[in-house]
């Protein structure tokens, strides 16, 4: 299609006066959006020199709040133009969604494209117009608050919110074009752009209630859903700016479909103003595009009940109910509950023969287990922790915990084997050499059979030798815990060794072990440290004293207690010199240094359940915070009193 | 000229118009009679551009009107419910008219809306059903169009600016060779501008006459004949008897009717004029439909 030009200016300074109150609401909601929220969050006096010891450090964090001020109203910016993108497409093209201002326009000597071409051109104009207005007023105010220097900052995410705008705009005109009303233009935006990853989620949900053994939920993942749906891309935004080439093939997609939109708007009937849809095939398709999610996500409540004959049931009702209930949307006819009835007789026989294809399994896909030598790597997600492993030992190791996993999933009743009893769980994921990966679910119930298959993982060959190598690498160890900044209850990671402390520890730790790592299932983990981006745990256990005997002297940041008894608690409590209660504004209500009251307070603060307490386990539902604080003044533990 | 050939359109299972096909001459007064549903609106619409037909074609000079801007140039439609722009004044109108219609004239436009005492200034949604369609007829006659296509343009009109568009639309043919389509469900309202007719019952042309040819080609004659006459030589469509007093309605020329009834020594005969209504009521059952049904 040849785009026309806009050779009349009258008629788009008409149309551009006519959407006056489009760009008024831009402008307004732009102008708190950016420089209103800028202002008010400029103006906020978070930081003080006081809390540095080098001013040019405070300098430093001042325009670093700056660059996040900046950056926060930028992605605003990008998600209210995508927004924007919707609603001014919707709001151009309502004149065809009415059936006197469709027929007053049809009747008009102006061509299909050039009033596409014109009320788009107004429409984009608004927008424009609303973003500059708002842009050269945060430029003021960045200029007055002295953070002038974030300014192009700020415009490059005013550049991804045009790209954004563009797109969505384009998007929004071409399903406008195929609707007769301007709510179904609007929802069915909303579809087109969460529709692949719904369907795509729910359907890998479905299939995962009939396949026990395999995790397909795997394959929902941030990075598969990014070619799904642009939300995912406009999210990312925040952290990544486009790239030129991305501009560029986001501009062509949105000429492509705006050029689209004007080949559908041509063939458009004018007569079907009004109605739900202008094309009756792509209504069809729609509704049972529409039908797919719909079966499936009445399907998903109903497997919340935790049996697979419930999520066919669900299924049913959900397609059913579904059905019928888009008969009447498509055609607003409230009689029209069963038009087309056949239709959906042939779509409920293919899902029920996919059902029954699913839950007999004739190529037995879920208890697919790849030859050892066609693995290239396996890893393993247990109790939050991932391991990988490539050792023909490792997977050899694996495909037994898995086998034995299916085996005795399937000594379990039908219903049973399709529910997880919270037994030893964990997740394998398989990378073949062919570049397939693909998840398994394991469940083992018998501890016998955990403790073999999983020991003889984490503790084998393989995991050892990694384990230590990297152990040997590590320069700092971390611990995380709950802490309460500035009013503020945060998770906070805090270096509680480091340099030739390190050293040491690891030295101690190794003896401990006797060259062994830990088996999990046995002591808590309260430290970890990072090794290329991954958190390795460090295994504590009750008997390894010199190790926390040596981190209670030389932690920084925290100090770690040990109280494996009640035996040992004088002792602890020895090292308290006194407490001190603070009020929800850490105000200090309250403060003694009677030994008896520390003790009964320590008591009532913390149980007997932990083998290890450390300074940072607080819970943040309780109200008043205590803080136990030794003779040099360090906080021992604190804790939270409940009201 | 206006040429309709063959046109079918449907709405989804229903046939809207079928086969439909006219012939409007440049610079006349087209009728569009017909009940409600019966197509006049969609033909309307079909004949200005807005909807294309499924089948057939329609032709202005012709040059085809679906998708072509030169020939809807010349056309101005005006919708049974014509569309404004919210809060919009008549002036805010014209400047649209203006931007799209290259022969607006504002000249033309504030004369007419003089004549039809309307403010110009004035918010349309502020004003009465009447004044609107009034707005709607000034703006429509300020494009200087050749073609004015009406869809129940006279509803909602009092009887005198009923007369007054009338004599308006009268002299814009006279004047400048304006041809006007008016689609009315009322026959009488039209009687005395059109000089064309065409009815339309379910989507298809029952009728399609000249008024002049229609008018001559029937007339009604009231007569006391001689007993034993016989009008065996006479095509008679109706008769009524009262007492020896006959009423007919008589297909055939004015001066073989007046020859034929002079040989049978009639103790009284006259002709007495039909009204647009009665000729087409005979039309229509000559036709074999039922008028009961139309009207």
């Amino acid at each position: 299609m040849k785009l026309p030009r806009i050779s009349d200016k009258n008629l788009l300074l008409n149309q551009i006066k006519r959407s006056f109150p489009m760009l008024l609401l831009f402008t307004i909601i732009f102008l708190l959006a950016i420089p209103l929220c800028s202002m008010i969050s400029l103006g906020q006096d978070i930081y003080r020199p006081v809390n540095f010891t080098d001013y040019q450090e405070y300098l430093n964090a001042v325009q670093e709040y700056g660059a996040d001020v900046a950056k926060g109203v930028g992605f605003a910016s990008v998600i209210i133009s995508a927004l924007m993108g919707v609603f001014a497409a919707c709001s151009v093209s309502r004149y065809l969604m009415n059936k006197t201002s469709a027929v007053l326009f049809g009747s008009l000597p102006v061509r299909r494209e050039k009033q596409l071409a014109i009320h788009f051109s107004a429409g984009a104009l608004c927008y424009v117009a609303s973003l500059v207005i708002a842009s050269l007023a945060e430029l003021l105010v960045l200029a007055a608050k002295g953070y002038v220097n974030h300014f192009p900052a700020y415009m490059s995410y005013a550049g991804m919110g045009i790209v954004w705008f563009l797109l969505f705009y384009a998007l929004t005109l071409l399903i406008g074009m195929l609707c007769g009303m301007t709510s179904m233009q609007f929802v069915l935006t909303g579809v087109a752009v969460f529709y692949l990853p719904a369907t795509w989620g729910l359907l890998l949900s479905t299939v995962d209630s009939f396949y026990v053994n395999t995790d397909l939920t795997y394959y929902f993942s941030w990075n598969f859903n990014r070619f799904l749906t642009p939300t995912v891309r406009l999210i990312e935004c925040f952290q990544k700016p486009f790239s030129f080439l991305e501009v560029i093939v986001y501009l062509l997609l949105s000429v492509l479909l705006l050029v689209l939109a004007g080949l559908i708007f041509k063939k458009r009937n004018n007569a079907k103003a009004g109605q739900p849809f202008v094309f009756d095939r792509v209504a069809s398709v729609v509704k049972y595009l529409l039908l797919i999610p719909s079966t499936l996500a009445v399907g998903a409540i109903f497997a919340a009940l935790e049996d697979t004959a419930w999520l066919v049931f669900g299924c049913f009702l959900g397609g059913i109910l579904s059905f019928m209930l888009l008969n009447v949307l498509f055609t607003k006819n409230a009689s029209a509950f069963f038009q087309h009835f056949k239709g959906f007789c042939i779509y409920a026989v293919s899902f029920a023969v996919c059902f029954l294809f699913l839950a007999v399994d004739p190529f037995k896909a879920d208890d697919y287990i790849p030859e050892a030598d066609k693995v290239q790597s396996v890893c393993i997600d247990f109790m939050g922790t991932q391991v990988d492993f490539s050792s023909a030992e490792s997977i050899d190791t694996t495909n037994k915990l898995v086998k034995y996993a299916a085996a005795e999933r399937k000594t379990r009743s039908f219903s049973e084997s399709y529910t997880y009893y919270g037994g030893y769980y964990c997740q394998v994921v398989y990378k073949l050499k062919s570049g397939i990966s693909f998840c398994k679910d394991i469940e083992i119930q018998d501890p016998q059979y955990a403790e073999k298959y999983y020991n003889a993982l984490f503790t084998g060959t393989e995991m050892t030798e990694n384990y230590w190598r990297k152990f040997d690498e590590m320069t700092e160890i971390e611990a995380s815990g709950l802490t309460y900044n500035h009013g503020v209850y945060e998770n906070e990671s805090l270096v509680l060794l480091a340099d030739d402390k390190v050293k040491t520890f690891k030295e101690l730790y190794k003896k401990a072990c006797g060259g062994q790592i830990m088996a999990v299932d046995r002591g808590p983990v309260i430290l970890s440290f990072w090794y290329e981006n991954y958190e390795f745990p460090i295994y504590l256990h009750e008997d390894f004293d010199e190790c926390v005997q040596f981190l209670q002297e030389n932690t920084m940041n925290a100090v770690i207690g040990l109280m494996p008894s009640r035996d040992n608690l004088d002792a602890y409590l020895a090292g308290i010199d006194s407490v001190n209660i603070y009020d929800e504004q850490y105000e200090k209500i309250e403060s003694t240094g009677d030994p008896q009251e520390i003790k009964q307070m320590f008591q009532e603060s913390i149980g007997f359940n932990t083998n290890f307490i450390f300074c940072m386990m607080l819970s943040a539902e309780s109200k008043q915070r205590i803080d136990f604080t030794n003779s040099v003044g360090h906080n021992v533990f604190s804790s939270y009193l409940l009201q | 000229m206006i040429e309709i050939k063959e046109i079918s359109l449907d709405y989804g299972t229903f046939k809207a118009l079928d086969q439909v096909s006219l012939q409007i001459a440049d610079g006349s007064v087209c009728g569009l009679i017909g009940s409600n549903g019966s197509g006049k609106s969609t033909l309307l619409r079909v004949m200005c551009g807005v909807f294309k037909p499924k089948n057939g074609s329609i032709c202005y000079d012709a040059r085809p009107v679906y998708e072509n801007d030169e020939v809807k140039s010349q056309i101005v439609y005006l919708s049974d419910e014509q569309y404004y722009f919210p809060h919009c004044t008549m002036e805010d109108m014209a400047q649209f008219y203006a931007s799209v219609y290259k022969g607006f004239s504002y000249e033309h436009f504030y004369a007419l809306a003089k004549k039809f005492g309307l403010s110009v200034d004035r918010k349309i949604n502020t004003f009465s059903k009447g004044m609107t369609k009034q707005a709607s007829i000034v703006l429509a006659l300020a494009c200087d169009t050749r073609y004015l296509l009406c869809d129940e343009t006279f509803d909602g009109l009092d009887p005198v600016i009923r007369q007054s568009v009338k004599a308006i639309l009268m002299s814009e043919v006279a004047d400048r060779g304006l041809t006007v389509v008016i689609a009315s469900h009322n026959l009488r309202e039209l009687e005395d501008i059109c000089d064309h007719i065409a009815l339309l019952h379910k989507g298809k042309t029952v009728l399609d006459k000249d008024i002049y040819e229609a008018k001559t080609a029937v007339h009604k004659i009231q007569t006391v004949l001689p007993s034993g006459a016989s009008l065996s030589g006479m095509k008679v469509v109706r008769r009524e008897d009262r007492g020896s007093l006959s009423t007919m309605i008589i297909k055939g020329a004015k001066n073989e009717i007046e020859s034929y009834f002079a040989m049978m020594n009639p103790k009284f005969f006259e002709i007495i004029p039909l009204t647009l209504e009665e000729i087409f009521i005979t039309e229509m059952e000559e036709a074999g439909y039922e008028v009961t049904e139309n009207f």
